[in-house]
């Protein structure tokens, strides 16, 4: 079925190739169509981590040829769309970044929340309630143990993830009394041992038995608002949704997809699976469409949601052959650096550091397939972004995490620093990082982040100027264009004909092509190829 | 056929769009996704893919594992030697874990059975008290037997029948968290019969004279013990130890021929290393017995060496003896989450009398094993160990320590 779609949407493709539209580079996808019925479905946890550990699915890269990001415009960049909203994280006010997706709609206090369903399976428990503004909410706690360990990450991964362009909910650090939940009527309850039964103010207590309490006597909890819309089950990180027409791209190519790889390392989010993604039906007036959503950053940095995270985590896959071999033939003698790490004992934090963190060999509890498929132009997408936050970003959105130990924040920042500095190391050296292109003053003026973040001294780039056949995608070499300086013939092109440079640097085989499209007397930007 | 003509005739219909011009990104785009409209149905999956996502894969791990209440599937749990057991077993838990019943009936191709019942209240006065009641009845037709002590050949195997009917309950408090200390007794009924192996011999051919082949009996036993236990969990511990010292008196209610005392003791310490990655799990076990005036100790309720659980390079119950003193090592690493892997040493004796309980003539042994370990339950294990009597293989669904 999903390859009979794309067959067809190959074959539509390919009835008027040309390389740029004049609409590109396209910042927005066009309004969704109507979506009339859609199934929900359900993903199990079980089944998803064989599937993907055993048997992966999805269109894999293979050496003979590479499968490019897509849901990308001309540019590279991925346009604004059900799945990812622009952000530019560099610009972000402080107040807007910690505002992340919403910070106004904490649960209202005034009357006790109405317990709707509970959860018992795990260490943690957690509640659906609504409060007296007839918002609806899942709470969910910190383990035993750790107090302030997995919600202060649910809050500020949500936060990131939110500014790093996707759709989140709204998480808030909640303090109450025991008087402060009462149970909804007709509220039943599946107790620890599975059984069905009406929830009585006693399972409440038990529930609450081993949740932390404040110095205050309040239990602490994350309280996530319900996404608005009809839910309809999870994404996959492969294939397409076959009731939604929307979804054309294989979700394994989204660059969005691709490049959370990225943003899950720095975050150490290991539990980045279709389990933690969330699909609405939502309106907006008279249309219907499937938005996407990132759900439960319970599992990012030190915390693993009910426990403190294992040393494996972010390191290993559950089931990883090669290093478990390793150790097999070894006897165990084998270790890693990241085995030997000694982290320092905060329990707000857990196992989270940047010591041993190598942005390429960062793992997620099981495969994924979007991750999978990741090409350098897709990490160098998402490392852009994670380079972009400043400092000062950081720490504020740390900081919406609550932590009662200054140490916790401190530490927390300090790490989320050091990891961002390794992803742009590693990253930005696997293609020419170089953007921000314009021509100004009669030059193709760009940026190179390499020197732009101190990682690399600058270095001589060289430029072959061509005219370019938006049909044929032929070039001809520009005489006497071989520098950044556009050349005087440029000046006399008709409107609409493009041109391309290509970018490269001596005893470097990376390269890149930049296009420009003639309108008026300017040059636009239009189009991004690197190569690597 | 009929998903051929139905595919036909879509992209028949779908030429006509697919030939219009599109003149801007967002029209290709939008061709595409009308290019699919017009072939939704409105499904998302098949139904493979439904019923894959269903959850029965976990329905069916939770039915093959501990953990929630009802019926499940209980596999091991009888003396080692006897055969894979498995049966089923029914748990049921009163309140917030205040009282926890569970009842299984296991047995083995071999026909031996187990069945069991047990009545738990765990957390009486606060967590303080506890109260256990438990009751079974055990029927192991083919128990190996090589005579007593530490000389016995293995060239005599032997098997014999066992009975036992029992009904044991213990009581105590927790001053702390990790420490209980108590009282336990109980009702116990024996009866030895000949094995029916057709391997070897029965024992009560060979062994005629040794205490308790020939005459049955009943016991009535109560001793207090201690235990401190501090395990990171019970199931698969990853670091912490456990302590445990019990008395025992027997008392022969039928025969008075076999009463005795009972001293048994036990240490683990489980030591971690690299984030836990690395295990080191050390056990030291004694069990002396002393018996009454005149009397012995029934061979079947001698301690005894041998099996999965303690020299895993000898067969099971290689030597009995009033006294036996075991020690083990095991180095311990995960190969992937869920599978460990254990490089291990045993040694131990069994002794006639206490004072030659000691660590010269240690019966040895080495080998490796696999352990699967899910959440902090141990679930199957797999140890090859080797020793001057041979190799042995054990399957076990529970840590050997």
């Amino acid at each position: 079925m999903n390859r009979f779609i794309a067959f067809l949407l190959l074959l539509s493709a390919n009835s008027d190739a040309r390389k740029f539209y004049n609409d590109d580079p396209l910042l927005r996808e066009p309004k969704p169509l109507r979506v009339a019925k859609v199934q929900h479905h359900e993903i199990s946890n079980m089944f998803d981590f064989l599937q993907n550990t055993f048997a992966p699915p999805g269109e894999k890269q293979s050496c003979a040829r590479l499968i490019q990001g897509a849901a990308v415009n001309t540019l590279g960049e991925v346009p604004d769309s059900a799945w990812y909203h622009n952000q530019n994280t560099q610009s972000i006010p402080l107040e807007e970044i910690v505002r992340g997706p919403g910070n106004t709609n904490a649960p209202s206090l005034d009357a006790p929340w109405q317990i709707l369903s509970a959860k018992t399976e795990g260490v943690t428990p957690g509640f659906q309630i609504k409060d007296a503004k007839g918002r609806k909410y899942l709470i969910k706690f910190d383990p035993p143990d750790n107090p302030e360990l997995a919600t202060s990450v649910d809050v500020i991964s949500s936060r990131f993830f939110f500014a790093f362009g996707y759709y989140t909910p709204e998480n808030y650090i909640v303090r109450f009394t025991r008087s402060q939940v009462a149970i909804a009527p007709n509220t039943t309850f599946r107790d620890p041992q599975g059984r069905k039964r009406p929830m009585k103010p006693r399972d409440v207590d038990d529930l609450l038995e081993n949740v932390p309490k404040d110095k205050e006597g309040r239990y602490r909890a994350m309280a996530s608002l319900f996404l608005s819309g009809d839910i309809i089950g999870p994404f996959r990180y492969y294939g397409v949704r076959l009731d939604d027409p929307n979804d054309v791209v294989p979700h394994e190519h989204r660059r969005d997809l691709r490049g959370l790889y990225v943003f899950a390392a720095w975050l150490n989010h290991t539990d980045a699976k279709s389990l933690n993604s969330l699909d609405c039906l939502v309106s907006e007036g008279d249309l219907r469409y499937v938005k996407h959503h990132l759900i439960d950053f319970g599992a990012s940095m030190g915390s693993d949601s009910v426990e403190t995270k294992r040393a494996r985590a972010g390191n290993e896959y559950f089931v990883d052959l090669r290093p478990a071999t390793a150790r097999l033939l070894t006897l165990g003698v084998y270790t890693t650096d990241w085995e030997r790490f000694r982290y320092p004992n905060i329990p707000g934090v857990g196992n989270f550091q940047a010591k041993t963190f190598d942005p390429e060999k960062w793992k997620s509890n099981y495969p994924n397939p979007a991750f999978d498929n990741r090409l350098p132009d897709d990490e160098f997408w998402a490392a852009r972004k994670v380079m972009a936050l400043r400092d000062e970003q950081i720490r504020a959105v740390v900081e919406t995490g609550e932590y009662s130990d200054p140490r916790a924040a401190d530490y927390i920042t300090s790490v989320l620093i050091e990891r961002r500095d390794k992803i742009g190391k590693a990253f930005f050296a696997k293609v020419l990082p170089l953007v921000n292109f314009e021509v100004r003053d009669g030059r193709l003026a760009f940026d190179d982040l390499n020197v732009l973040y101190n990682f690399a001294p600058a270095r001589a780039y060289q430029a072959q100027w061509s005219t370019f056949d938006n049909q044929t995608e032929l070039k001809h070499a520009i005489a006497g264009g071989n520098d950044f300086s556009v050349p005087p013939a440029l000046a006399a092109a008709a409107t609409g004909r493009y041109f391309s440079v290509d970018i490269s640097a001596s005893g470097d085989r990376k390269t890149m092509t930049v296009y420009l499209r003639k309108r008026g007397r300017d040059l636009d930007i239009v189009g991004i190829d690197r190569r690597w | 056929m009929k998903l051929l003509r139905r595919m036909i005739a879509g992209m028949l219909c779908l030429m006509a769009p697919l030939a219009a011009q599109v003149n801007s990104r967002a029209e290709l785009i939008e061709s595409e996704r009308t290019t699919k409209a017009r072939y939704l149905k409105g499904v998302e999956e098949t139904r493979w893919t439904a019923l894959a996502h269903s959850g029965l894969l976990l329905k069916i791990f939770d039915t093959l594992s501990a953990g929630k209440d009802g019926l499940r599937l209980r596999a091991g749990g009888l003396p080692p030697g006897t055969g894979f057991a498995a049966g089923p077993e029914y748990r049921h838990t009163f309140g917030n874990e205040a009282a926890i019943f569970r009842a299984s009936a296991r047995g083995t191709i071999g026909r031996s059975y187990l069945t069991d019942a047990e009545l738990s209240l765990p957390r009486l006065a606060g967590e303080h008290l506890f109260l256990d009641f438990y009751a079974q009845r055990a029927d192991y037709p083919r128990l190996r037997y090589y005579g007593p002590g530490p000389s016995s050949a293995l060239a005599e195997a032997a098997n014999y029948r066992l009975e036992n009917t029992a009904f044991e309950s213990s009581a105590g408090v927790k001053p702390l968290a990790r420490l209980k200390i108590g009282v336990s007794g109980g009702y116990q009924v024996y009866n030895v019969g000949p094995g029916q192996s057709h391997d070897v011999v029965s024992a009560d051919r060979l062994f005629s004279e040794v205490p308790g082949m020939a005459r049955q009996t009943s016991f009535v036993r109560a001793g207090p013990f201690i235990q401190l236990d501090y395990r990171d969990n019970t199931g698969s511990p990853n670091k912490g130890g456990n302590y445990l010292l019990r008395y025992f008196t027997y008392s022969d209610r039928d025969l008075r021929q076999f009463s005795f005392t009972r001293i048994e003791g036990e240490l683990q310490q489980y030591i971690p290393f690299f984030n836990e990655r690395r295990i080191i799990a050390l056990r030291a076990k004694s069990i002396l017995s002393e018996s009454h005036n005149g009397q012995f100790v029934p061979f079947y309720l001698q301690p005894s060496l041998g099996g999965a659980y303690d020299l895993r390079g000898f067969p099971a119950f290689r030597y009995y003896d009033n006294n036996a003193l075991v020690l083990n090592g095991e180095y311990r690493f995960d190969l992937f989450t869920g599978v460990r892997m254990a490089i291990f040493a045993d040694a131990g004796k069994v002794s006639g009398r206490r004072q030659e309980l000691n660590f010269s003539g240690l019966k040895k042994d080495y080998g490796f094993g696999f352990r699967s370990n899910i959440g902090n339950s141990a679930g199957l294990r797999l140890d090859f160990a080797f020793s001057r009597e041979g190799a042995q293989a054990w399957l076990a669904f529970d840590d050997a320590f």
